[in-house]
């Protein structure tokens, strides 16, 4: 029976495969150890092309290729610039074209165009003559990948000529019980759980680097594989979105692990395996479809919310007060002494007196207040009386709310507070 | 939801300034920083996020009485001055258990405190989050500047402008001259430690 290799499952496309030729590379290309200013126009770029290195979808190449057009603009006069452009955005249109199957040193090519477009753009040590060499040795690994590609394409013409393919079926592996060690999982679910308490890139860089390490590691069994590869995808599209990621985003990453987990656990056989990635799968595509509509308006939407903040506040006649549009049946936000006495909290002190501990009594009062109080008449002597101090002005935060908070505490820790 | 650290029995409890730019946001937390060196775990923390800046900072984990042994670790955050991008100020709100919205007293800055806050309503909704549900708490910041000759809001103005839907408690308040400062963030915290009890149970 044939074994998946690794090759198989590289999710990048990049490495490990018979065709590697690591004269598509003229440096180590890490683009993730480059530090580039992230308001430079390339910044958006790079976040693109690491998202092709990652996965290549429809909307990732679109965007790409829309980014091209407008450094186009911005490099109008820069003759260097505007051949990697153009080298970059041929390739791309053939990474759109064939996708997946497209010629894996493609996608190589890719990333170390950028990685010299982008050491040409932000070095100011380089003369024009080192910029030219650079290039020219560009120039030279692009007509390779022509040369590659035609090889290739005859290649598969003979094949498809000696006879179909195995089924699926018939190659997938089988699944044992001791192929996924639940131990072995650890590293990932804290960088899952850290990602849903902080985003970072180092976080997400991390999760990447695991994710490739666990496919390595589970290389034989196909269903963590497509699990590892949902969850690598995700993590991309995070990556990618920032903090414009979809909630539910997050939600499903979950999910991904959670059935990862499981998979460790309960699937004993091939069914039980696809018992649990289906519905991942489904999970996944229904995700996919959610975000479709509207991935392609959330930058257009982040820059005009910006601008309308930004604008002068020029006083107008009529000032709409905010939240104004909310309905009325919203009655107030959140209202800490009444929530603390649903709860059923009584004692008198609370978490305020454990905070007045913590933070050494009015530390910040004496000497500002005082200062402020010889200067803030008559306001200020309204504010400045060394009793209201720590108190909210006007009467809807009253001492009543240390009489409660402490039983909130008891509650929550028991009654040993 | 707040992070809780069963190992190191602690509860990281997410605190975020938000206002619109120059409002005072950074003064509050190098207020705090400076105040409460001693409580404090680290050096306050730069990060870049998606081509701007967010600060930082730990307390040390809350002494709560040691009660059954969990501490409470406040964790305050801030996006400091001219803001390019909302994508930073959503970043910073997930997760995040309690805020601080720090309102611009002056005058002209009127309908950029209201934005602001319509913009902190959307965002959490983007987290599905609910600014009506999360603990809140208004400060009405520059008060002092009124000794300037500074047009200032009135207290009432702020509070129909900002607080009217919501009711939640308010402080007016100078950052630069700590006035106000440690007690909307000791208001903030109790609140937010009701609220975690609240989704715990």
């Amino acid at each position: 029976m044939k074994h998946f290799s690794e090759n198989e499952y590289d999710d990048d496309l990049t490495v490990g495969t018979d065709e590697q030729d690591e004269s598509y590379y003229a440096d180590a290309v890490d683009l993730f150890e480059i530090t580039s200013d992230l308001e430079a126009p390339i910044s958006r770029l790079k976040s693109l092309i690491l998202s092709i290195d990652w996965e290549i979808t429809d909307d990732v190449l679109l965007q790409f290729s829309e980014e091209l057009q407008d450094l186009k603009d911005i490099w109008a006069g820069e003759k260097i610039n505007l051949v990697y452009l153009q080298a970059l955005e041929k390739i791309c249109r053939y990474i759109y074209q064939k996708k997946a199957d497209a010629h894996p040193h493609a996608i190589k090519l890719l990333l170390n165009l950028y990685h010299n477009l982008e050491r040409i753009v932000s070095s100011d040590d380089l003369s024009d003559e080192a910029k030219k060499e650079i290039l020219l040795d560009d120039i030279k690994r692009f007509e390779n990948l022509k040369r590659a590609i035609s090889t290739r394409q005859e290649e598969e013409s003979r094949q498809a000529s000696s006879g179909p393919l195995p089924e699926p079926a018939a190659v997938l592996p089988p699944l044992t019980a001791a192929v996924v060690d639940k131990r072995e999982l650890l590293p990932l679910k804290a960088l899952v759980l850290g990602i849903d308490w902080e985003i970072t890139d180092r976080e997400l860089n991390s999760l990447r680097q695991e994710v490739v390490r666990l496919q390595e590691e589970f290389v034989d069994n196909r269903p963590a594989i497509i699990l590892l590869q949902g969850i690598g995808s995700l993590a991309a599209y995070i990556k990618a979105k920032k903090s414009n990621a979809h909630a539910d985003a997050f939600g499903v990453l979950h999910f991904f692990y959670e059935s990862l987990e499981r998979l460790a656990v309960e699937a004993k056989t091939f069914e039980e395996g696809k018992a649990i990635l289906f519905p991942a799968v489904e999970r996944f595509n229904e995700f996919k479809a959610l975000i479709g509509s509207t991935i392609a308006s959330s930058d257009e939407e982040e820059i005009e919310e910006e601008s309308r903040e930004e604008a002068p506040a020029a006083l107008s006649h009529g000032i709409v007060p905010a939240l104004a549009g909310v309905p009325q049946d919203v009655q107030q936000g959140f209202q800490a002494e009444e929530e603390a006495r649903t709860l059923g909290l009584t004692r008198s002190d609370g978490i305020l007196s454990k905070v007045e501990d913590f933070f050494g009594g009015d530390s910040d009062a004496a000497a500002p207040v005082a200062a402020l109080s010889s200067s803030l008449a008559p306001a200020g002597e309204k504010l400045l009386t060394p009793d209201e101090d720590d108190t909210p002005a006007g009467d809807l935060f009253t001492g009543k709310i240390d009489s409660s908070v402490t039983e909130v505490t008891e509650a929550f820790f028991g009654p040993d507070a | 939801m707040s992070f809780i650290n069963l190992k190191d029995k602690v509860v990281q409890v997410k605190i975020v300034y938000y206002g619109p730019g120059r409002c005072g946001k950074t003064t509050n937390l190098e207020y705090i920083n400076r105040t409460y060196r001693k409580q404090i775990v680290s050096e306050m923390v730069s990060l870049k996020t998606h081509g701007d800046r967010t600060l930082f900072f730990d307390f040390l984990p809350f002494d709560m009485g040691q009660i059954k042994g969990y501490d409470i670790k406040i964790q305050l955050y801030t996006v400091p001055g001219q803001v390019k991008y909302n994508a930073t100020r959503k970043l910073v709100l997930r997760g995040v258990d309690g805020i601080v919205f720090v309102a611009d007293a002056m005058e002209k800055q009127r309908e950029k405190n209201i934005r602001s806050l319509n913009q902190l309503h959307k965002n959490l909704q983007s987290y599905k989050e609910s600014i009506f549900r999360i603990p809140l708490v208004m400060q009405y910041n520059k008060v002092d500047l009124k000794e300037h000759g500074i047009p200032i809001l009135p207290t009432e103005v702020l509070e129909k402008d900002l607080n009217s839907r919501l009711r939640v408690p308010y402080f007016e308040a100078s950052a630069i001259t700590g006035y106000n400062v440690a007690a909307t963030l000791k208001k903030i915290i109790s609140s937010s430690v009701i609220s975690i009890q609240k989704k715990l149970l």
